[in-house]
């Protein structure tokens, strides 16, 4: 565990390092940009020239005379380009693990911990100007959990996001670094992003990290071109099987609507192709769909001649399958949302493969010893997704009224019948506080997605908004 | 008595300069009214910055109200705001590119899509603290001329030019003089009442070469309770804001 604190801390050591090089880089094409500007200046004769006056006229003052506390910074004054936002968060899970079950027979394959406490430190920091931001996003987590894996404590030290993002011209932005490359309006899936399909949904509440990647954007009207190459996973993921990842993706955009077309030839030589539709319809509906076709890193199978300690192979890469989603959505008046969506994925399996994947499983527990790696490649092997055919219910409240936020939602595995509700709740006790909980109920039977490691988890924990 | 040739003719021209339509009686062009005042409020210019405070007293919020402040970015049919207080939304951003709007904000995995019924805060919707360009999803009719205050106004009946537009009509009384609108009432599709705004034009932009009044304060308040929000703009900026901040890829 030191050493791996050490590397940790030599990780965090190069990122420091990359980033001040990139700020450095930054600090040069700023200068750059704005020599280019000046010349720009100097020989354009028929710009329009637009300059404001932001403070009162006459008698009238808008910065003093608004109800309340006047808060607004004094006329005149200029915006700062920086920006900070750090939050903490701290919060304690209780999980109950299923004795009884097949993939992971009394907890001695995947030694889930019984209790987790988390410390989550999250710092936001970014510099815009014109041309020119710069955003770093580090992150220090540190996790506790006992029961199944006594005594474990690990601790990460990283960069979410780090990156430059340069505009040579209005139209055009450059992004370099480890940014976010998420997109897609559904929910429960993405099935159009080839690196987020999860989108978070399996850890609500730890930070997705983003990619290492360099990108360019352009718009032209109502299109939106972007180029991407993923050079690494980031953080979160292992195995970097996003890595060499070429990404083309063109958005159109219509008065209600947008429509997105992404392809990206990925490192093991398949091609993803996918894409997404939303349309908003008068002013309570959204309706969406997302569709990927793609081969994935590896696909899980049972052996076509299963031994006593081997019942699975390991197919790499997976056979194309497409995984599909449609959605919809109805806001209330009172700014509640009713949402539900549907999802295929083909790259889980059909019933009778589900119940295969089962049986082979209770087979491995049966022999123990030697059966154990096995059982635990069946368990961090399996399908993102362990069926094909979901359904997703969500109720939430506004969330951008203050006070409280809360959702309530099911997941439904609608091949082998089990499924999973899910509260969230937040309340502001102060200021700078809010409390929050989470509570998940698995149901279903032992041999299910849902029911077959979990019973149920639940959170308390709250945030503190420092800066 | 018979008149000469010369004071016939000046008889004439007199009759026919009375029955004449004096260019000062003619009928005002709403068009014209409607797209000057969209300019005070941001509307018809290459890009706006500004700074938004908004306060909402009774309805939903608490009995000790609501305070947040925004940055907005906004040009054509399209915004983006920043939330920088409270402090427990710093960091929100709302992108709205004419009828499809996306919500982000720390701890969110990606921006989410939102619906225009979502109200931003209070009785404010997106479209309060964004650029206002009713000239182009609003057919203007001028009803008639009304006081408001101590100054005369215009009121024009605006109707939504498409079904998904956020009111269905709005009476919109705009001053004779400074072509600004003091005065608003929001309608349903039904004809109920559903809120009233209250302008006030303490800043000033310059355009065209010439200075501007501009908006400083919106008061909304709901038709059916207590409820009222109150908008403070200052910072403005007008500035060709680059097309890529309005791309939901870059709403981070």
């Amino acid at each position: 565990m030191g050493s791996a604190l050490r590397s940790d801390r030599r990780r965090l050591g190069r990122g420091l390092l990359a980033a001040c090089a990139l700020a450095l880089l930054a600090w040069g094409a700023w200068a750059g940009a704005q020599a280019a500007d000046r010349a720009a200046e100097r020989a354009s004769s028929e710009r329009a020239d637009y300059a404001a006056a932001s403070g009162p006229v006459g008698d009238a003052d808008a910065s003093t005379d608004a109800p309340g506390t006047a808060r607004l910074p004094a006329a005149g004054s200029v915006a700062s380009p920086w920006t900070f936002n750090l939050q903490a968060w701290g919060y304690a899970t209780r999980q109950s693990v299923a004795g009884d079950s097949v993939l992971n027979p009394g907890n001695r394959i995947a030694g889930v911990p019984r209790d987790l406490g988390v410390a989550d430190l999250r710092l936001d920091a970014k510099y815009a100007s014109e041309r020119l931001d710069l955003v770093a996003r580090p992150r220090v987590l540190e996790q506790d959990a006992r029961g199944g894996v006594a005594g474990a404590t690990t601790r990460e030290d990283y960069f979410s996001q780090a990156y430059l993002r340069w505009r040579p011209q209005h139209a055009v932005a450059v992004t370099l670094g480890r940014d976010g490359f998420d997109w897609g309006p559904a929910n429960l899936r993405s099935p159009s992003n080839p690196f987020y399909f999860d989108a978070g949904r399996t850890n609500p509440l730890r930070d997705v990290s983003g990619l290492d990647l360099a990108r360019i954007t352009a718009v032209a009207g109502a299109d939106v071109l972007t180029g991407a190459y993923v050079l690494r996973s980031g953080h979160d993921v292992p195995g970097n099987p996003y890595r060499d990842t070429a990404v083309l993706k063109l958005d159109h955009r219509g008065e209600d609507s947008i429509a997105s077309l992404v392809v990206a030839p990925q490192h093991h030589g398949a091609i993803f192709v996918g894409g997404y539709a939303q349309a908003t319809i008068g002013e309570p509906w959204l309706v969406y769909a997302e569709v990927g076709s793609q081969r994935l890193p590896y696909a899980l199978l049972a052996a076509a001649t299963p031994t006593a300690s081997q019942q699975y192979v390991l197919e790499v890469p997976s056979a194309r399958a497409v995984a599909s989603l449609a959605g919809v959505a109805y806001t209330l008046e009172n700014g509640q949302t009713l949402t539900g969506e549907l999802l295929h994925d083909g790259h889980g399996y059909a019933q009778a493969a589900e119940r295969a994947y089962f049986d082979r499983a209770a087979q491995l527990d049966a022999l123990r010893g030697p059966a154990s790696a096995a059982l635990g490649e069946a368990l961090g092997q399996a399908p993102r997704l362990l069926s094909r055919h979901y359904l997703y219910l969500l109720w939430q409240s506004n969330p951008n009224l203050a006070g409280i936020y809360w959702r309530t939602g099911w997941t439904g595995n609608l091949d082998d019948h089990s499924g999973q509700i899910s509260l969230y709740g937040e309340y502001n006790v102060a200021e700078r506080v809010t409390l929050f909980g989470a509570l998940t109920v698995d149901h279903g039977p032992r041999r299910a997605e849902f029911a077959s490691v979990l019973h149920g988890a639940l959170t308390l924990g709250a945030k503190l908004f420092v800066l | 008595m018979s008149l000469s040739l010369a004071r016939r003719a000046a008889l004439a021209v007199l009759a026919a300069a009375a029955l004449a339509p004096h260019p000062a009686s003619a009928e005002p062009d709403a068009d014209m009214i409607l797209a000057q005042s969209d300019r005070a409020r941001g509307g018809g210019l290459p890009g706006i910055t500004w700074d938004v405070q908004a306060d909402s007293t009774g309805g939903d919020e608490d009995k000790a109200g609501t305070h947040m402040l925004l940055r907005v970015s906004a040009a054509d049919n399209s915004s983006v705001s920043e939330t920088l207080e409270p402090v427990r939304q710093k960091g929100a951003r709302m992108l709205n590119v004419d009828r499809v709007m996306w919500l982000t904000r720390p701890g969110l995995k990606k921006p989410v899509p939102i619906s225009p019924r979502q109200r931003l805060t209070g009785q404010a919707a997106v479209g309060d603290i964004a650029a206002t360009n009713y000239v182009q999803d609003y057919a203007p009719r001028l009803d008639r001329a009304d006081a408001c205050g101590a100054r005369r106004c215009w009121v024009l009946e605006l109707t939504a030019k498409a079904k998904n537009t956020t009111y269905d009509r709005i009476l919109y009384w705009v001053t004779v003089d400074g072509n600004t609108a003091a005065r608003a009432e929001f309608y349903s599709v039904s004809g109920k009442l559903l809120k009233s705004a209250d302008f006030e034009y303490g800043n000033a932009i310059e355009f065209g070469g010439r200075k501007l009044p501009f908006v400083s304060r919106m008061v909304i308040r709901d038709a059916l309770s207590t409820a009222t929000t109150t908008l403070a703009y200052a910072h403005i900026k007008v500035q060709k804001i680059p097309s890529t901040e309005f791309d939901v890829g870059h709403l981070d």
